[in-house]
């Protein structure tokens, strides 16, 4: 593991002055190539969360610090942009230019980087995310799928250190959500990039690092997935469904089968129970 | 109402990749313009000829179907018939042609039609090959490379014209939206068919309401989307796209610029 | 209500540059008081289907006939409009067609345009309100209150309170949570088991959903009809499945992979819950 990234202090935050609070005394430390998945129902805060990360949202009260850089200080935001970038749930509304390349542009355009290395850093984010081929297309004639790709190459072409995906895959279809998570997965193993992802869906969630579940602005678990998803009383507390693995796993330990800790998918079950038949 | 949208070619983009679709559009705003002022410089027949054989070939070079084209011109030939048909009943001097009952035609009146009509013709035609040619984005685009000698005026036309991308860019969204809406708004019985101006009108609140907030939450995320990829406005921006100017272009403002020069020598010298 | 297409057809846009034929051929029968699933992949013509249903769209070719209501190419609108009262549809994402000033005005816009009066409309919709867990406290507030959950609810309370019989739902539990997802899907159970002559088309990509609630599955492809049967009998074809793209069951996916990796041929994958599967693993083991 790498030295931290992102640090988080005391946070707490409330919309309006008379609001209840949206988050509350958060503390969190990140490190570079870790992949971290942010947890908890709808109106959790886990969103909100997710913007203080690039500094869309700024403390009033606690400290976040990026890559170092104090997100309170506002010399300090176009390099924490620069750094962050994020990928946000409605693939429509995130989409801005007309075309798949000036969109994967737009944000090197508003940088100044001149055009010829911006033709370059296109191309090259288009390749990485397998869209050649869909450059000139709009966004009307792309699927979910492909215009999350898109926001994806719009914020790797920043080359940032750390990206944030807020429920980046939850109104695509299971094909869409398949293509993007595949690219998530690549983009952390091959480029070392941390990876942030805030989801609902455990199944997601299973794939990162650290899980961090959230419950009514609070941190109540922070920890591996393997270690909370059968925590019978976190999942209640924050009404989390269990992956169908881990259900199957916990049913045939009540019934008596010794299953042992490093099993947690499918292969590696129906590995154990051929073997555990040919013993006995 | 469905088919009236359906057959609407104006607006329309039929992709393509013609010679009059790979012009710059900067090279066919300045045709379509030189075009249009000098085609009512002259009403030589010679002209007028001239104006209608140049946009037969671009509509024949444009490769755009033509029955989807006149299928589209339904309503607009209707107009350019009843204006020819007035032009033969108003007109109310020259040779005699014929007389039916109380209403006189004239020679003068049936060529003074046509020329309407041929004029009418050619222009629409031509406009509408502008828009089936050119993507909004080109067009925007030309449109701001040609009236940026105006922000010396200060006219923010940068900002215009990002504006302007933008709300093209969700044109095509905010259709889908609104079909949805109103598919979901029939389905609960909403008849949007029946009843009088006033109930209609009422009846539309059920799908401006949904549209107003949906937008008003589009526009929201697309700030925080622009905010979070560090855009602060226009002026360190540098821009990606560029047009491109062709030996095509310059074939096609040479021979629109010498059907200017025709017609102005038409009028004025002979 | 029985529902029937034959041979239907639907191109949008006939006759220009984009023309599009969205469905070849389909026939397809769906009984009254039965619980149905329609799976494909976005694209494959399962939205266009549903849309024939209650009229939204009309066969371009064929015949759609809902109960005594049949439609084609040639019926009019006027026509169609009382079969809409039969036929509810809760689209994706149905808290954006909220509109009204007050909750209770917008779940009771429908029974009114069906022509139900002003006070037995409020009756209706406060009932419809009251099923879907909104509290009466919120009746009178403006929608845009809400929180998106309780947007959802009332907006399928809007769409209850026409009192259908044949209820479509297109992905109605899209971007929920789990638990929000599992009441919804609950709650439209219960809708469906209350009387004998209610009828659900359900929409869906999660096959989760499918199994456990549908007794017919019908599997779109392209604009065609690929499979249609009852849950057992799709679900057991795992590679023409994976093959149009589509996903697999948890279960079947577990039972599958033990199955080839064991070559106990007895293994019985067509088990569609944790406790049903277990067993099976159980059986597996226990049996020489």
């Amino acid at each position: 593991m790498g030295n931290e990234i992102i640090r988080i202090n005391n946070l707490s935050f409330r919309y309006s002055s008379n609001d209840v609070d949206v988050l509350k005394n958060i503390h969190l430390s990140i490190h570079s190539g870790e992949w971290v998945s942010i947890v908890g129902r709808n109106g959790s805060g886990k969103s909100t969360l997710g913007k203080f990360l690039n500094g869309l949202l700024v403390p009033t009260d606690g400290h976040v610090f990026i890559v170092g850089l104090n997100s309170c200080e506002e010399k300090n935001l176009l390099a924490i942009r620069k750094n962050v970038t994020m990928v946000f749930q409605n693939p429509d509304n995130q989409f801005i230019a007309p075309t798949v390349e000036d969109d994967v542009a737009f944000g090197l355009e508003n940088m100044g980087v001149p055009y010829e290395e911006m033709v370059q850093r296109v191309q090259e984010a288009i390749h990485e995310m397998d869209l050649a081929g869909l450059e000139k297309q709009e966004p009307h004639r792309l699927s979910g799928g492909q215009k999350q790709r898109v926001a994806i190459a719009g914020a790797l072409v920043m080359k940032p250190s750390i990206l944030v995906f807020d429920e980046a895959t939850s109104m695509l279809d299971p094909a869409g959500r398949m293509e993007v998570l595949s690219s998530i997965q690549r983009l952390n193993k091959d480029k070392n990039i941390t990876l942030i992802t805030i989801t609902h869906d455990m199944k997601e969630a299973m794939m990162a690092d650290r899980l961090i579940v959230l419950k009514d602005g609070k941190i109540i678990r922070n920890g591996k997935p393997q270690d909370i998803l059968f925590d019978e009383k976190v999942l209640t507390e924050a009404k989390l469904k269990r992956p169908f693995i881990y259900e199957v796993i916990n049913t045939l330990r009540e019934k008596g089968i010794v299953i042992p800790d490093e099993i947690i998918d499918e292969k590696k079950l129906v590995d154990m129970l051929c073997k555990l038949k040919r013993k006995t | 109402m469905g088919d009236m949208l359906n057959n609407n070619i104006i607006g329309q983009y039929v992709p393509g990749d013609s010679y009059i679709h790979r012009m710059d559009p900067r090279a066919k705003l300045i045709c379509i313009v030189l075009f249009m002022v000098f085609l009512f410089f002259s009403s030589h027949p010679l002209i007028i000829a001239i104006g209608l054989f140049i946009t037969i070939v671009s509509f024949y070079l444009s490769q755009v179907p033509l029955r989807f084209f006149l299928k589209g011109m339904r309503l607009i030939g209707i107009i350019i018939l009843f204006t020819f048909m007035m032009h033969l009943i108003i007109t109310g001097e020259g040779s005699i042609l014929f007389e039916v009952f109380f209403i006189t035609i004239y020679v003068e009146g049936v060529i003074e039609g046509f020329i309407i009509a041929i004029r009418l013709l050619t222009l629409v035609t031509m406009a509408s090959l502008l828009t089936l040619t050119t993507t909004s984005v080109n067009l925007a685009d030309g449109m701001e490379t040609l009236l940026r000698p105006l922000e010396k005026l200060r006219i923010p036309i940068h900002e215009l014209a990002f504006m302007m991308s933008i709300a093209l860019r969700f044109i095509p969204t905010l259709l889908g939206e609104t079909r949805k809406i109103t598919n979901a708004q029939i389905s609960r019985g909403a008849n949007f068919s029946t009843g009088s101006l006033i109930q209609r009108v009422k009846k539309f609140v059920s799908i401006l309401v949904p549209l107003f907030v949906r937008s008003f939450k589009r526009a929201e995320d697309l700030a925080v989307a622009m905010e979070a990829r560090g855009y602060t406005g226009g002026n360190q921006r540098t821009k990606f796209r560029k047009l491109q100017w062709g030996w095509i272009d310059t074939i096609a403002i040479i021979v629109f610029l010498l059907f200017s020069l025709l017609a102005i020598t038409e009028r004025f010298f002979s | 209500m029985q529902i029937k297409a034959k041979n239907i057809v639907y191109k949008y846009m006939p006759n220009t540059p984009f023309e599009r034929e969205a469905l070849k051929q389909v026939n397809v029968t769906f009984e009254e008081n039965s619980y149905n699933v329609i799976i494909g992949r976005t694209g494959s013509g399962k939205s266009t289907l549903i849309q024939l249903i209650n009229g939204l769209l009309q066969p371009t070719e064929g015949k759609m006939e809902i109960g005594e209501y049949i439609i084609s190419s040639k019926t009019k609108e006027k026509d169609i409009f009382s079969l809409r009262r039969h036929v509810g549809m809760v689209f994706q994402y149905p808290e954006n067609q909220l509109f009204h000033d007050t909750v209770l005005q917008d779940v009771s816009f429908g029974p009114i345009n069906f022509g139900v009066p002003q006070g037995e409309a409020e009756e209706i919709g406060r009932n419809a309100l009251s099923r879907v867990g909104i509290s009466d406290m919120l009746f009178n507030r403006s929608p845009f209150e809400l929180s998106g959950g309780q947007m959802r609810r009332v907006a399928i309370a809007g769409v209850l309170a026409s009192e259908p019989k044949i209820l479509i739902l297109d992905e109605p539990t899209a971007g929920l949570d789990p638990q929000g997802q599992y009441e919804i899907m609950e709650l439209f159970y219960e809708w469906y088991k209350e009387r004998g002559d209610r009828s659900v088309i359900l929409v869906t990509h999660q096959m989760e959903e499918a199994v456990k609630y549908g007794q017919n599955i019908v599997v779109m492809n392209n604009g065609e009809l690929e499979m249609c049967g009852k849950r057992e009998e799709v679900f057991q074809q795992r590679d023409k499945l994976l093959q149009l793209g589509l996903g697999i069951p948890d279960t079947v996916k577990l039972l599958h992979l033990l199955k080839e990796t064991s070559g106990d041929k007895k293994i019985n994958t067509a088990k569609f819950d944790l406790y049903n599967t277990v067993e099976e693993l159980l059986m597996f083991l226990e049996r020489d």
